[in-house]
């Protein structure tokens, strides 16, 4: 299984943010969720990718091939949805498809139409006038209308009601089913890449802290609530983080039958992608 | 792919190039009926600064507008220099039109005694290529605002009119006719190569220093 | 073929999906070089990633329940009766060997697990 996109020992620095080492593989075939919170270096990663950024130091590959030598050639079979405001606003949709189309050799109006259609998009309707949502289906339109052998999407859900964005994950799920693909798109919503996303990567601080498959992680950690008293300094290790109140601890664990031996009387649940996110983030911290 | 993104420039400032177009034929009609003794070539060289400046300025504010279009256009196979080049080409074509139409004007009007030779047209294509080459790179660098302050310099001093231009040309040629003897001299044709490869060379480096400004931008 | 994974259940969901294929097999719901779904759309009807059905597919592979095919696809293993036999024996004794060490810890003795084995086993 070839990988669709390597970054390797990505550095960028600004004045009060820096992306350190940060390294990950898109294996084929996957949707991949990249998630943290806001300002944790999701959209400066997609863009040094992107190379709408210069980078400091780090290769980037995709399709096994260096982004940097072969820019064009990629990016005519990269898709791409950026966050907000990638639009010239005052021109119809079809207007802004007429500058874009023509970069991609891959371009289909067919599947342009279609689209369109899908979404119940006007092509003559201009951009300025479109909801948050239209906005972007037709990103997606564009971005699913060339053959594109990966999708690159920052962001997509955020802002969208809940049926829009389930409709944008079954989109994504459809185009996956097209066979090898690869989809990566940032969020900090983690209840969607609940249900899609293969692998997940998470980032924070401009450094990755895991990468991991999706499952993986939900079969191997557990949520854990029991008496704050039975915690000791040897158990709490087993922990990734631990929150407690005056009435019991909660933590995440990936060892729990070190955790049962030590502690009886405890709660055991599934943790959300969520709880696991947090708890990488919170316990890093200390 | 330059192309294209020429035809992008176009269409997102759809309604100042009409508005251009129309003014830069406005421009000579104005100069040559208020003002029928200046040299032919100056109306030419108003029409050229002032349909360039007019029309680049007014692509620039659309894009300033909506500075994140550019990225994704970029995060498309447009390469960098295309985006540079496509703004070149396009001063040229403003520049091939206001030939035509000053061709035009003069054809119709027919009152001119000084058309317009290949020389005249030459020496105002090196004057404004020399105004656009150093515009250009500084927009790309400082963005709009800052380059806007040079481009209100440029635009106040050729505002001033036709009469102050005409009088510091007409002591110039006063004072300096000697040289310009010599100077008239000088085959016409040498002149004209001259001019040309002048340039030539100046868009060029322009455009060079332009593209490796725009490479390393942040979009 | 009936596939149902439990969300709250503590096995893992690739192990829950084995098992339920081996199941499968055993009884002879799929038959010996029936077709298993592609990976893919598999993944999609059970809603689980593609990369826990790879690693199930993989895990079958190696313990010869099925075979598989580049670019056609995997089948269920024909001919491996033996092992299948054998399976199903070590799929009884690994639940035997589970049985008996519960018992152990609550203290019930062999003759009343033998017992009670002989009484469920009717019921059935």
């Amino acid at each position: 299984m070839s990988n669709i996109l390597e970054v390797t020992g990505l550095n960028k620095s600004y004045k009060d943010f820096s992306l350190t080492d940060v390294s990950f593989t898109l294996p084929e075939d996957c949707i991949t969720g990249f998630i943290g919170v806001n300002g944790s270096g999701k959209t400066t990663t997609i863009r040094a990718v992107l190379g709408l950024t210069q980078k400091a130091s780090g290769t980037i590959k995709v399709f096994g091939k260096d982004m940097e030598t072969n820019e064009q050639e990629l990016k005519n079979r990269i898709g791409v949805v950026l966050d907000e405001g990638y639009f010239y606003d005052e021109l119809t949709m079809d207007e802004m498809k007429s500058i874009i189309a023509p970069a991609y050799s891959g371009w289909s109006d067919k599947d342009y139409k279609e689209y369109m259609d899908r979404f119940s998009l006007n092509p003559r309707q201009k951009i300025a006038t479109l909801s948050r949502g239209m906005r972007m289906k037709f990103a997606l339109t564009l971005a699913l209308s060339h053959g594109a052998d990966l999708l690159i999407m920052d962001e997509p859900t955020s802002g969208l009601d809940p049926l829009v964005r389930s409709q944008l994950l079954e989109i994504m799920t459809d185009y996956m089913k097209q066979g090898g693909k690869g989809v990566f798109f940032s969020t900090h919503i983690t209840s969607d890449l609940d249900k899609v996303a293969d692998m997940l990567i998470l980032i924070h601080g401009g450094k990755i802290l895991f990468e991991k498959e999706k499952d993986y992680l939900l079969d191997n950690y557990r949520l854990v609530k029991g008496d704050v008293k039975a915690l000791n300094d040897k158990n709490r290790k087993l922990f990734l983080n631990i929150q407690s109140t005056d009435f019991g601890f909660t933590g995440v664990t990936d060892k729990l039958s070190e955790v049962q031996k030590s502690i009886s009387d405890i709660i055991v649940e599934r943790p959300t992608i969520e709880d696991i996110m947090l708890a990488y983030i919170e316990g890093g911290r200390k | 792919m330059v192309l294209h993104l020429v035809k992008k420039d176009i269409l997102i400032a759809k309604k100042f190039v009409f508005v251009a177009m129309l003014v830069v034929i406005a421009v000579p009609l104005l100069i040559m009926l208020t003002a029928p003794s200046i040299p032919g070539f100056l109306p030419f060289l108003y029409m050229v600064v002032i349909g360039e400046l007019l029309l680049l300025q007014a692509i620039s504010q659309e894009e300033a507008k909506y500075p994140k279009a550019v990225a994704l256009l970029c995060a498309a196979p447009y390469t960098r220099s295309a985006f540079v080049k496509a703004k070149y080409i396009f001063f040229i074509l403003i520049f091939a039109y206001c030939c035509v139409v000053n061709t035009l004007l003069m054809l119709v009007i027919n009152q001119q005694p000084n058309s317009l030779d290949l020389t005249a047209m030459l020496a105002v294509l090196l004057v404004s290529v020399i105004i656009y080459g150093i515009y250009m790179p500084i927009e790309f660098k400082y963005g709009l605002v800052k380059a806007k302050f040079v481009f209100m310099i440029a635009i106040f001093a050729f505002s001033l009119g036709p009469t102050i231009f005409a009088t510091i040309f007409a002591n110039f040629f006063a004072n300096i006719t000697i040289d310009f003897s010599a100077l008239a001299a000088i085959s016409s044709g040498v002149k004209n190569i001259v001019l040309a490869l002048a340039s030539i060379a100046v868009f060029g480096i322009s455009m060079m220093v332009s593209t490796k400004i725009f490479s390393k931008k942040e979009l | 073929m009936k596939i149902l994974i439990s969300n709250s259940s503590d096995k893992p969901l690739y192990q829950q999906i084995k098992e339920q294929i081996i199941d499968a097999i055993l009884k002879g719901e799929l038959a010996e070089g029936d077709p298993l779904p592609s990976i893919r759309s598999f993944a999609n009807d059970i809603k689980v990633s593609v990369l826990t059905i790879r690693r199930v597919y993989d895990e079958l592979e190696q313990e010869g329940f099925t075979t598989s095919q580049i670019g056609i696809g995997t089948f269920v293993s024909t001919g491996n009766v033996e092992l299948l036999r054998d399976s199903k024996r070590h799929m009884v004794e690994k639940k035997m060997q589970e049985l008996i060490d519960k018992a152990k810890t609550l203290n019930i003795t062999k003759e009343e697990l033998n017992a009670m084995m002989d009484i469920l086993y009717e019921e059935d």
